[in-house]
């Protein structure tokens, strides 16, 4: 309300989730890679297998187009969907981390400026510099992971940044050790991942055994590794928050059974993959990616589940609305809105006063200041459709219902409303034009 | 409604650094990634027309050769892109994120089209068959692409500056699906944008000739008149244009540069004299026996020009946006930790950077297996 709402017909939640996940796919994938290769290339070196190098060297191209391509870009493209989306979110994690985010820049410029000189190196360096080109590479990788690690944790818990609002309190909040470790493993995991697709292809059976059962040895082990670091950061979650995904939010317990279910098969295709080794057809290679794929999608929608109805839990709500009042916060926070209304503190409004001819006017700003962020109207959790499933058609029902929107039971997962009772009524008579049109 | 009621209040949260750290920062930052820029934009676009004009077995092996450069300056060049990103957001969030949403999904588009033309250099770097259409028609929509990309910077660059249009552009459309076309000032800061950057690209030409000109003079003799002449040609257009773009702003701004304001005015003064000395260092460069000293002296005047010619870039938006400032100041909390961990990384990268450079293109040991 600070900022214009980004009218998005089919929702704006869905968008950001298409590239975060589409990124985060990626960008842990250049991390793990990083030592699958140089561990891979000291193999081939040490058991003097010119196959296995051959195979490394073009890899590392389809590593580069990946990594260097597709996870740069679309890193950048998470930044312009969150700024777009989350105008206020985004400019609060800018300003707290604006030096942690300076200091993952350096990692991955090093990054990239490595991953290049690794790969134009295969016919360039001798063996110990390109290793050494590979080793700096993972490290600026890994250090990359370490520094952005901190800024996606403190999201979900913030901890005592929350009471001191001291920066190293937020970076190193209760999530980012189990988190660190759990990323880790799982980018250590999705390395073995991506190269069972290139090793798939491989014509030599001898080669693409030995390449098959080193990936594969990739995916199972770091799988296992992965499993208490799961756990431990499961147990960081503040256990009331934990409890949505155990089963009082059927999105977020969905989400976290979809996590294990695709992670064990992942595991299952990867283990059929490391028992048939030379006769592994592509398809399997596809089936390990596709589920390793959906475990990395479920764990991010379950992060973003779990953190609602915030966007930085306990600071600001998903539709940019401060929980608490804060200095400078030129009263866009819930007590200060529901005094004073919303229509009336705004920027982007056009109905400053609501009076009876122009109720549904009203309504449908309001509903675009405050319910937009998450629903759309036609589109992604569409509000006509939720409001009929629950069998709220009437005006006095819905007026009913927006006065406990953070108490439903199985839902409540939504920020209170804020603003005045003239303006719940407004609301309530543009969500029933909305049910009534669609009926 | 009163343009200074929609501007967004500036965050809550602290300024992590002094105002003027933060600047110095984002221009720093604009430097380094418009350069990068231009060199990419010079290398597609010359790479492009001596593989289609050039008649001499030199002009081949150039057009091969940016070809290849072309996806390794393309990443640090976005990776450079970053550090403005992050400095215009923390002090001009305000401004840029809304900007932005004003146009979200053109703006947006900005990833796709670059995503697509970052391939598109790839398949222009290594197809292996090097006389296949392909590659002429994947680097030629890469560089479709970049005009495009450039366009939508401008669009948004300069809506950022006139929070006038804020409020009636969102009632018309909330969704962001428009352009800020009507912008009398758009298409001469396109322009004059555009051929800068060509022009400035055109030099890495010219840097490519000061690497070989040890091991092969005549090659790197020829390298450095093919791009310094590209250079002089685009740069005296880009002049053009860019007092096109100057006479196009309004009299307050435009007086900014023309004696009323001292720094402005300097600043933009040094920006044209250095862009001429680069011109002049290099075309004298053609006629000396020993070309390299003129043209690393052009190397350096035109980057220099790019330093001054940012800082009145930088100058403009502030006097563009300096009416819609909220009265209350930014206040400032020094992150001294973290800032200090920053800078000794930022320093220590760069030049581990330097080390790999060095370490890459003088390895110890001959090639082996």
């Amino acid at each position: 309300m600070n900022f214009p709402v980004w009218d998005v017909w089919f929702g704006s939640g869905i968008l950001i989730a298409i590239v975060a996940v589409v990124h985060v796919f990626v960008s842990h994938f250049a991390v793990g890679g990083g030592l699958f290769l140089v561990l891979t290339e000291r193999k081939a070196y040490r058991e003097n297998d010119s196959g296995l190098l051959s195979w490394l060297k073009l890899h590392s191209a389809f590593f580069v187009l990946v990594t260097v391509v597709w996870g740069a870009v679309t890193g950048v493209g998470i930044w312009w969907t969150i700024a777009l989306v989350h105008p206020q979110g985004t400019s609060a994690l800018i300003h707290i981390f604006v030096w942690f985010f300076g200091i993952e820049w350096v990692f991955f410029l090093i990054e990239i400026v490595a991953a290049l000189m690794y790969y134009y190196g295969w016919e360039k360096l001798d063996r110990r510099t390109h290793l050494w080109f590979g080793w700096v590479y993972f490290i600026a990788a890994w250090m990359s992971l370490f520094t952005i690690n901190g800024i996606i944790d403190f999201m979900l818990t913030p901890g005592k940044w929350l009471e001191d609002f001291q920066v190293w309190n937020g970076f190193f909040n209760p999530t980012y050790f189990p988190s660190l470790f759990f990323r880790s493993f799982l980018s250590f995991a999705l390395a073995g991942v991506y190269a069972l697709i290139t090793a798939a292809w491989q014509k030599d059976p001898a080669l693409k055994a030995k390449v098959v059962r080193w990936s594969s040895i990739w995916v199972l082990l770091n799988a296992i590794l992965a499993i208490p670091a799961a756990y431990w950061y499961t147990q960081s979650i503040p256990p009331a928050v934990w409890a949505f995904a155990k089963g009082t939010l059927p999105a977020a317990t969905h989400s976290a059974m979809l996590i294990g279910l695709s992670a064990f098969l992942a595991f299952v295709f990867a283990f059929i993959a490391w028992l048939l080794a030379k006769r592994t057809p592509l398809v399997l290679s596809l089936l390990v990616f596709l589920a390793a794929f959906s475990t990395v999608a479920s764990f991010e929608l379950l992060r973003e589940i779990l953190r609602k109805p915030y966007v930085i839990f306990g600071y600001m709500y998903g539709n940019s609305i401060y929980s608490v009042p804060l200095d400078g916060d030129r009263g866009l926070n819930l007590p200060t809105l529901n005094e004073r209304g919303v229509l009336r503190t705004a920027n982007w409004v056009q109905t400053r006063e609501i009076h009876e001819d122009n109720m549904i006017q009203a309504g449908r700003e309001i509903f675009r200041l405050e319910c937009q962020a998450c629903h759309s109207l036609g589109g992604y959790r569409d509000i006509g459709w939720l409001l009929r499933r629950k069998q709220l058609t009437g005006q006095p029902a819905i007026l009913a219902i927006l006065g406990v929107l953070d108490k439903i039971p199985t839902s409540s997962v939504m920020p209170p409303f804020a603003g005045t009772a003239k303006e719940k009524e407004a609301l309530s008579h543009f969500l029933t034009s909305v049910v009534q049109s669609n009926s | 409604m009163n343009a200074q009621a929609v501007v967004p209040y500036a965050d809550p949260t602290p300024l992590p650094a002094a105002v003027w750290l933060l600047e110095v920062l984002l221009v720093l930052g604009f430097v380094l990634h418009i350069l990068a820029i231009n060199g990419v934009l010079g290398a597609t676009l010359i790479g492009l027309w001596t593989r289609w004009f050039g008649e001499t077995p030199e002009h081949r092996r150039l057009s091969d050769s940016l070809m290849h450069s072309t996806t390794s300056l393309l990443s640090p060049a976005i990776t450079f892109g970053i550090v403005p990103l992050l400095f215009i957001q923390v002090l001009f969030g305000n401004f840029f994120f809304t900007s932005s949403v004003l146009i979200a999904w053109p703006w947006l588009m900005v990833i796709a089209l670059l995503l697509v033309a970052y391939y598109s250099l790839y398949i222009g770097s290594w197809w292996k068959n090097r006389a296949s259409k392909l590659i002429d028609l994947s680097v030629f929509l890469a560089l479709v692409f970049f005009l495009l990309i450039a366009f939508l910077f401008v669009n948004n660059m300069t809506l950022l500056i006139t929070p006038e249009k804020w409020f009636a552009m969102y009632i018309a459309d909330p969704t962001g699906m428009r352009l800020n076309l009507s912008e009398p000032t758009l298409i001469f800061r396109y322009a004059h944008m555009l051929l800068a950057a060509f022009g400035v690209g055109s030099l890495f030409v010219v840097a490519l000739g000061l690497f070989h000109f040890k091991k092969e003079p005549d090659y790197g003799r020829f390298l450095i008149e093919h791009g310094g002449r590209w250079f002089i040609y685009i740069t005296g257009l880009a002049m053009v244009a860019g007092f096109g773009f100057l006479f196009s702003l309004s009299a307050p701004f435009r007086q900014l540069f023309l004696g009323q304001s001292a720094f402005g005015t300097i600043s933009l003064l040094l920006g044209i004299m250095l862009g001429l000395a680069a011109i002049f260092a290099i075309s004298s460069a053609f006629q000396a026996k020993d070309p390299r000293r003129l043209a690393w002296a052009a190397l350096i005047l035109s980057a220099l020009g790019v330093v001054f010619m940012a800082i009145v870039r930088d100058r403009l938006r502030d006097a563009f946006i300096a009416p819609y400032f909220h009265a209350a100041p930014l206040s400032v909390r020094y992150q001294v930790g973290p800032m200090a961990i920053f800078f000794a990384l930022f320093i220590l990268g760069l030049a581990f950077v330097a080390y790999m450079f060095g370490r890459f293109f003088r390895p110890e040991r001959p090639a082996s297996s």
